[in-house]
């Protein structure tokens, strides 16, 4: 369990990190959302100690960072998979890493071979692509087995199938009842991993709430119905209280009513349908129109709007 | 769950150590370096300041410290820097997020390797200068001798506390190069006398530069007419930074010899060129 209470980071004139509140909890998967510079991978930096925060507190499971007893047996941190000497080997650097917090050695070999890594435990870190610096940082993270878990844009560098795996592996965590706190700036990714989501804009709050939750908060969710009648069917739904648009190809987009609700009316009517498709809003627009006042670095073409 | 302990952070910053190249390349270097001036200093310079008199053979032996204390203080400078530079701090400070700690483990171990090797460097300097010195017919000093294992001693302990510098500097900068040029710096002044050291380039600049320097006082009495002044109190070893690390053994490094009490600057700017500013000092100024 992470909690963030009224947290501020200033650097200098820039505000960081706006009085920033949320609570990240055990069992699921939490993404937290951002454009560049919003302030996700500051928040990130302030939980696990490096900055001292100006103002509020986070703390993991009631305390604070500096004051965990073993922490990497408690908190699992993916910041900046470049964070590694390049002159040790993967199995060395997980070695230091352990020592340091009195892990037993056999959990280094398990930790590469958790990620993949023990054919290269061997090689110097410099030697490696940005996607195996990215499972090492993985491992260095799970060393411990800690109960909780942060990870920085953690599929920065991955190919398809360390996505999918990494993807895989946030489930698991998660499923294990640990806490689980990844940060993106790619939506879609989120939609698919994330259970809950916290998106922040120019180091604020701006929306807290289950991903399902979040999408219908934001648009009414549509459903596209086809059907061969055409005319009476739309009657039957704008009685029943939808509305109803017409598109291209007899298409009808149908709001303010669930797919369950028109396949229930079409069946007490009579009416055929040929095709029935919830369409869900898509989170990218959600997220822009959220964000629109809190993105930091806008691109020339988008500011001249 | 067993809370992190001092010993934990210990052990990590010994692997953390030895798990780098460029610490064993560094302290090999420091080895060779000892051994092989060790060699040269026995042969060659040895020869030559026996005939003067005033030879000291422990010290002729030790005066390889000049070049490898360089060595260690980079190594001191690294331990800390490298992990600034590599971005492995943050990982660190994540492992250990109490900076105090970290600082001391890393502090701890260093200075206990830059002490082990610093003991090392020294005595087998001795022992090969020694056994040269004896080959070659030249007198040869034993440990047992008076202030001779005191001398070998501080060489040692002095490489540690270089190391330890290199370490604060490191801390202090955070960057390599700024850390280098800091603690280069004062081991090697363009007031140092000693002919090996790199200030010497250029030699007549040097002693441009010397004789244009206003008399020193004596770093030990404040006195300006006292004898035991040379030109030692201003180089390499006992220059700024070194003097008070240096009195335990430099007494033993045959300046205070009555034979040495030339004094120093002052002979080189009155071009005295048959007097030389110390007795193993080669520079002919």
């Amino acid at each position: 369990m992470i909690e963030v209470r009224n947290l501020s980071k200033r650097y200098g004139s820039t505000v960081a990190v706006d009085d920033l509140s949320f609570t990240v909890p055990p069992g699921v998967v939490t993404g937290f959302l951002g454009p560049n510079g919003a302030g996700k991978t500051t928040t990130m930096r302030l939980i696990t100690g490096l900055d001292a925060p100006t103002r509020g507190t986070a703390l993991i499971g009631g305390r604070r960072y500096r004051e965990l007893a073993a922490p990497m047996r408690e908190v699992g941190a993916l910041l900046d998979a470049g964070a590694v000497h390049g002159g040790r080997t993967a199995r060395d650097h997980l070695l230091c890493l352990a020592r340091s917090n009195g892990i037993g050695t056999a959990r280094v070999h398990e930790a590469l071979l958790l990620v993949g890594l023990e054919s290269v435990a061997r090689r110097r870190v410099r030697t490696f692509s940005l996607g195996m610096r990215q499972r090492l940082g993985i491992a260095a993270a799970l060393l411990g087995d800690p109960g909780v878990l942060i990870f920085d844009e953690p599929i920065n560098g991955l190919d398809p199938e360390g996505v999918r795996w990494m993807r895989e592996l946030m489930r698991r965590l998660a499923a294990e009842g640990r806490t689980v706190l990844v940060s993106s700036h790619l939506i879609s990714e989120m939609a698919l991993t994330a259970d809950h989501l916290i998106v922040i804009g120019r180091g604020r709050l701006i929306a807290d709430s289950p991903v399902e939750t979040f999408l219908r908060d934001q648009e009414g969710g549509m459903v596209l119905v086809r059907t061969p009648d055409t005319d009476s069917f739309v009657g039957v739904l704008e009685s029943a209280g939808a509305t109803v648009r017409r598109a291209a190809g007899g298409l009808l987009q149908v709001s303010g009513m669930d797919a369950l609700g028109i396949g229930t009316l079409a069946a007490a009517s009579g009416v055929v349908l040929s095709e029935l498709t919830p369409k869900r809003a898509s989170l990218e627009d959600a997220f822009i129109r959220l964000t629109d006042g809190g993105v930091e670095y806008v691109a020339g073409e988008a500011a001249a709007r | 769950m067993t809370p992190v302990r001092f010993h934990h952070v210990l052990r990590s910053e010994w692997t953390k150590l030895r798990s780098l190249r460029s610490t064993v390349c560094t302290l090999l270097a420091a080895g060779v370096l000892a051994i092989g001036l060790s060699v040269l200093f026995a042969n060659g310079a040895g020869r030559r300041l026996d005939a003067q008199g005033g030879f000291d053979p422990t010290a002729v032996s030790l005066q390889s410290f000049i070049l490898v204390q360089l060595a260690i203080s980079v190594l001191g400078v690294l331990v800390v820097t490298s992990e600034y530079g590599t971005g492995m701090i943050r990982t660190s400070l994540t492992a250990v997020p109490r900076r105090g700690r970290l600082l001391a483990a890393k502090a701890l171990v260093f200075g206990a390797v830059a002490l082990v090797c610093g003991q090392v460097v020294a005595f087998t300097s001795f022992l090969v200068g020694q056994a040269i010195l004896n080959r070659t017919g030249l007198r040869d000093a034993a440990l047992g001798e008076p202030g001779v294992l005191r001398a070998v001693i501080g060489c040692g302990l002095y490489l540690a506390m270089i190391g330890l510098l290199g370490v604060a500097v490191g801390v202090l900068t955070r960057t390599t190069a700024g850390a280098i040029m800091i603690r280069w710096r004062p081991l090697c002044s363009s007031r140092c006398s000693h002919p090996l050291c790199p200030s010497h380039g250029p030699n007549r600049w040097a002693r441009s530069v010397r004789s244009a320097r206003a008399p020193r006082s004596c770093p030990w009495c404040r006195n300006r007419a006292c004898s035991r002044r040379g030109p030692d109190s201003a180089c390499c070893a006992c220059g700024s930074s070194a003097s008070w690390a240096l009195p335990p053994w430099s007494s033993s490094a045959g300046t205070h010899d009555g034979e040495a009490r030339s004094d120093g600057l002052g002979t080189a700017r009155g071009h005295e060129p048959a007097v030389r500013c110390r007795p193993e000092c080669t520079c002919r100024t």
